[in-house]
């Protein structure tokens, strides 16, 4: 099991190495930068070494009464070449951000968003109705970003990380081997220390991250729902349940800070027996000559050791990164794996006459619930069919299968006479218009939400349909007219008018087959009225699909298909179902019989 | 400002604690590398091990006891931070959910959102962040200039002298970054919600076949996004390899001055030791540190000051009149007489002389399209607002003289977008009346139609609701609610859209069995629906905010054009 696991996480790595191949040249010339960044830093220490020795050299005769001469030019040239290599590893340090901050996001992180995107395109409406669109939408921020920010330490950790400390631990083993061994003890278990503090910090910083969840939610139902609360006197309990988050959280909050905020001293505090240690064996040994210690010795480890811990830690860090970045690329390659459309490869286009027939067609959303089985209608080109039926009865599923939003497990569907499946889906989609009852418009001007079927439609066009669709008055008494850029935050425009536009663009789409879905329900009455007439305008001569909660818009329709539990209960003319006094019947009279 | 500090008032004494803890450890700290310029110079210099071992021992009882005084001032911050922020969210949540309608729509629900959630957070935050920055900043920087004093005047002075320094190079990189990241933030935003606009729009997009249109969009906004991540990072990216530059800077300059300056030979007379030089060197990186941390802090400092007086702003609201007594449910004579109304701030009459009368026992019906102005009259009859004209009464008392409290006691109303709350259905019924049994809980979602849903979860009343009702349907949600309004003991009952998820069958069963119920109360109907409206006492017509006509259905059908042509868009022309 573990095994298994493991390969996995070795194939991701791979992967997302394999998908950082478009910037391997840059990545080389950033390691090559880190590399210089190294070598620097690891040399001050050195110089700093000189500096100190000459500074103390001097001062110790001096101190105890004996003549010396300061070696001015050596201790210039020292402070020259520091000051260099400060500047130099600096440098280094810019160049490398600028080089790995514009490659990564530019040609990683966009890279692979942009692959996600395209990917959307290939999908079946299925995955993007089964997968919650929150959870698409922090695939391709969050997850794609975590593994950017890692590409991006990649070099920092790995390279000048693993250097740098392979470095020191080489020098100070050269500069004195029995000081090392202190600072080789104590640094890391510091780090030891930390990490384990760290750890059990995060299991309450978890608590309150989740019960911080919990608040938002809260809080978010009492001001959507805040004339319920007020109506229902329900301040008290919300406040209750909202003291009590806060209470938990405060627990927590205190809990993960406190352990979070000692790691802080604890490594401080080895750091410092590393510091004191050196200076206590440092200056002994000094102080009795031993294995030709110096000052500017002492004074370098102290440097050594300072900087030890810093590649420890981001490797460390890199490690527990390594684990998140690796479960979120995994998320980010199972959404571009997903399995895609197949797409017919004849290029059969329906006619444009608008026959359709389902023949014996079965289908389920889970195959353990079958929903419609061995359906069979046959709709002339012209003819108006509507679907009626109580809601959730699967009066849209017709839809999703004759627009091959869905594709029928059994039993064919003939547009023109030919079976959807053997066509390609732009070119069946291309012979219906839909109207539904969620009114989708994109962010942008009144006048491309029009033409969105269109694009090519001239200015006349657009406006004639802005007309049909009674709109048109409305759209020119705005400030912006046409112009005007609908967004999340437009208020000037309601409900009722958006679907007004919505029509609109299928009137303006003029296609054979025409698909309206609960079409005016969030029309006003008056309203409904003005466009009923268009919409009847609309469906002269075109075969139409009407799913409708009102029964007085399909009295007139050639077909009515009863749905109920997602089987077609019922199917007929409204006189020949009145007639029958069924399902029909009892849904046609209830709306006469209320209060009765 | 000062309503937020009055939030750290009780946390004085813990405050004046952890900064005298505070300068204990960051001293402590700073001694170390003066301990050790003792030891180059007393012990090395002299060849006196016993001095080294003795300041050695110095050394780490002075390290072990800072490092306890930081554990100890951690403690302390942990709570007053936590503390502070349990205060201020609840105080901020209560005053929110006390507020009258007109200050709340004031501030609006993403607003006090906000304000009550990422605000708070974001304050608390920095709770202990100021603390850090008031407290061990200033310590840092006079203790690390206090011991250089004890070595050098001139070397104490370059160290002061390095902080402005650092400052003034560091400031003009980190002053523009709370914008860059605001801006790349903005551009996230945008490419997420293109991606969300797909998405809900998959069917439309697929439809017209634009997916390739759409893919573009996305493609364009990703790019855009990444320049300006890129352009916020470079940015950040410059603080830490420059902060190291100058750092690293002054530490040369030091040793070059402090060569010199060892050369001095009076210098050398009053003390001036190569221990003391180095030992100066090291507190740097002490300052340093100090100077980085006031830079970030000036980074969040607008951020942080743009939310202080969100907050403030709405703890500074005044609380709705306390709803006192209440308990007391009024009868059932409703009169709306001339009732007038336009929303505060705004100059639009959304309702004016409304002349309405309910008798006890009677269902009324209110009809009229989106915007008629029907869900405000709902607002006035729960005394959300007062009429700005006219009166109101109950029972044959004005509003004014029963009280808020009894008036919404005295009114049930089931609010159109059928709200419910996370938690199990038992407990969203029992709002409407906490003291009811579980029985007369099961009664009601029986007459709300609801007992197919119970009876298929195996919860059964203890089914779970997700957060806004995410795991049932819109109708599924009205049903809850109207369970939960003929729950509540009351003399009117108001419906407003309640039935409209519904569909015909289910609303006449559902209607028929609660006329049963409510038998001898007050129903006040409002629909946009002409079939809803018909078999009920008394119609009134709404339109543009004056009531066109009113009547039964019968009489509406010869005297009312606007009515007739409701009832024949609906219904068709044959149920006239």
């Amino acid at each position: 099991m573990k095994n298994g696991k493991n390969t996995n996480a070795g194939k991701t790595v791979v992967r997302i190495l394999k998908d950082t191949k478009p910037i391997a040249g840059w990545l080389l010339l950033g390691a090559l930068i880190s590399l210089v960044s190294v070598a620097l830093s690891l040399a001050t220490p050195a110089f700093v070494r000189n500096l100190s020795d000459l500074l103390y050299n001097y001062w110790e005769p001096v101190h105890l009464g004996e003549p010396a001469v300061f070696d001015n030019a050596a201790f210039a040239v020292g402070c020259v070449l520091l000051a260099a290599a400060y500047a130099g590893s600096s440098l280094a340090a810019i160049g490398e951000m600028l080089i790995m901050n514009n490659v990564v996001s530019k040609h990683f992180t966009c890279a692979i968003r942009i692959r996600m995107s395209d990917k959307i395109r290939r999908l079946p409406v299925r995955y993007v109705d089964q997968t919650p669109n929150g959870e698409i939408i922090s695939h391709m921020t969050d997850d794609v970003s975590v593994m950017g920010t890692t590409v991006h330490s990649f070099l920092e950790t790995l390279i000048s990380g693993v250097l740098k400390l392979l470095g020191i631990i080489v020098l100070i083993f050269i500069l004195n081997p029995i000081l090392a061994c202190a600072v080789i003890v104590f640094v890391p278990l510091s780090l030891v220390l930390s990490a384990k503090i760290a750890g059990k910090s995060e299991k309450y910083f978890a608590t309150v991250r989740k019960k911080n969840g919990e608040l938002y939610a809260l809080t978010e139902e009492t001001f959507t729902g805040f004339d319920t609360v007020k109506a229902f006197h329900l301040e008290g309990r919300q406040r209750d349940r909202q003291s009590e988050l806060c209470g938990d959280m405060r627990e927590a909050a205190q809990k993960g800070t406190f352990l979070a905020s000692i790691v802080q001293p604890i490594v401080a505090l080895s750091n410092n027996i590393a510091y004191i240690v050196i200076c206590i064996l440092g200056g002994v040994f000094v102080a009795n000559n031993l294995f030709g210690m110096s000052v500017g010795t002492i004074m370098a480890f102290v440097i050594y050791a300072r900087m030890f811990a810093g590649p420890l830690e981001s490797i460390a860090q890199g490690f527990s990164m390594l684990q998140q970045t690796i479960a979120s690329a995994e998320r980010v390659y199972k959404m571009l794996d997903e399995e895609e459309m197949t797409e017919a490869t004849e290029e059969t286009a329906p006619k444009g006459e608008g026959n359709v027939q389902f023949e014996n067609v079965d289908f389920s959303y889970d195959p353990k619930q079958p929903l419609i089985q061995g359906l069979t209608i046959d709709v002339r080109a012209g003819e108006k069919v509507a679907i009626v039926g109580p809601t959730g009865g699967g009066k849209t599923t017709i839809v999703n299968l004759l627009m091959r939003f869905y594709d029928v497990d059994g039993g064919r569907i003939l547009v023109d006479g030919k079976d959807i499946m053997k066509m390609p889906r732009n070119a069946l989609r291309s012979v219906f218009s839909m109207v539904l009852q969620d009114t989708w418009l994109f962010s942008g001007t009144i006048y491309d939400n029009i033409a969105y079927g269109r694009p090519d439609a001239t200015e006349e066009e657009v406006h004639e349909a802005a007309k049909r669709a009674h709109i048109d008055r409305f759209i020119r008494s705005l400030p912006q007219g046409y112009d005007t850029v609908i967004n999340e935050e437009t208020t000037n425009i309601s409900g009722g008018q958006k679907q007004l536009l919505t029509i609109a663009r299928a009137y303006l789409a003029n296609r054979p087959i025409l698909i309206l879905d609960e079409a005016t329900s969030n029309v006003d009455t008056r309203t409904e009225i003005l466009i009923q007439k268009t919409m009847d305008d609309l469906m002269k001569d075109r075969t139409s699909f009407v799913i409708a909660h009102r029964l007085s818009t399909i009295v007139d329709a050639d077909t009515i298909l009863v749905v109920n539990h997602g089987t077609i209960v019922e199917q007929g003319t409204h006189r020949e179902l009145l007639a029958k006094n069924g399902f029909y019947a009892e849904i046609y009279n209830s709306q006469y019989e209320l209060l009765n | 400002m000062k309503t937020i500090l009055h939030y750290l008032k009780p946390y004085r004494k813990p405050l004046i604690l952890t900064g005298v803890l505070c300068i204990l450890f960051t001293l402590g700290g700073a001694f170390l590398p003066y301990l050790m310029s003792r030891i180059v110079d007393d012990g090395i210099a002299t060849g006196d091990l016993s001095v080294i071992l003795k300041l050695g021992a110095l050394m780490l009882g002075l390290a072990i006891l800072s490092m306890l005084c930081a554990i100890w001032t951690s403690a302390i911050n942990a709570r007053i931070s936590a503390g502070f922020s349990y205060d201020l969210t609840r105080s901020i949540f209560r005053k929110a959910s006390g507020l009258d309608f007109e200050n709340f729509s004031k501030i609006g629900t993403s607003g006090l959102l906000t304000r009550s959630t990422h605000d708070v957070s974001t304050l608390s935050g920095a709770s202990s962040m100021m603390v850090n920055v008031v407290v061990v900043v200033p310590i840092l920087m006079v203790g690390g200039v206090a011991f250089a004093l004890l070595s050098d005047r001139v070397l104490a002075l370059i160290l002061l002298l390095s902080t402005p320094l650092a400052f003034l190079i560091l400031f003009p990189i980190v002053r523009h970054l709370d914008k860059l990241w605001k801006l790349s933030d903005e551009y996230i935003d945008e490419q997420n919600r293109l991606m969300r606009e797909r998405l809900s729009g998959i069917r439309v997009i697929r439809a017209f076949d634009k997916e390739a249109h759409e893919h573009g969009r996305i493609a364009h906004a990703t790019e855009e996004m990444a320049k300006y991540i890129i352009r916020a990072n470079v940015r950040a990216g410059y603080v830490n390899p420059l902060c190291m530059l100058v750092l690293n800077f002054a530490t040369v300059v030091m040793l070059w001055v402090g060569a010199n300056r060892l050369q001095d030979p009076v210098l050398l007379e009053i003390g001036l030791t190569a221990g003391g030089v180095i030992a100066t060197v090291q507190y740097v990186a002490l300052i340093l540190n100090g100077v980085m941390m006031l830079s970030w802090t000036f980074v969040f400092l607008p951020h942080l000051k743009v939310c202080i007086n969100r907050v403030t702003e709405v703890l500074h609201l005044p609380d709705e009149p306390e709803l006192e007594g209440g308990g007391e449910v009024v009868g059932g004579d409703l009169v709306l007489k001339n009732v007038g109304f336009s929303y505060p701030g705004s100059e639009l009459k959304t309702l004016s002389g409304i002349d309405l009368t309910v008798h006890a026992g009677e269902t009324v019906a209110i009809i009229g399209g989106t915007g008629s102005g029907k869900s405000t009259i709902l607002k006035l009859l729960l005394d959300f607002y007062p009429p700005t004209e006219g009166e109101i009464s109950l029972g044959g008392k004005p509003y004014a003289g029963i009280g808020r409290a009894t008036v919404r006691d005295s009114i049930s109303a089931a609010l159109q977008k059928g709200m419910v709350f996370e938690g199990t259905l038992l407990d969203n019924v029992r709002m409407g009346n906490p003291d009811a049994s579980e029985e007369a809980v099961r009664n009601v979602l029986d007459i709300a139609q609801m007992t197919d849903f119970v009876e298929s979860h195996k919860e059964g009343l203890d089914f779970r609701l997700a957060q806004a009702g995410a795991n049932i349907s819109g109708g599924q949600k009205q049903r809850i609610s109207i369970a939960r309004t003929i729950l509540k003991p009351a003399s009117v009952y108001v419906f407003d859209d309640s039935f409209s998820a519904l569909d015909y069958l289910t609303e006449s069963k559902l209607r028929k069995a609660l006329n049963r119920y409510l038998a001898g109360k007050s129903q006040i109907i409002i629909t946009q629906r002409a079939a809803t409206a018909m078999r009920c006492d008394k119609i009134y017509v709404l339109e543009q905010g004056g009531v066109v006509d009113s009547g039964t259905h019968e009489s509406l059908m010869q005297s009312c054009t606007v009515y007739r042509e409701i009832v024949r868009s609906q219904l068709g022309g044959d149920a006239a």
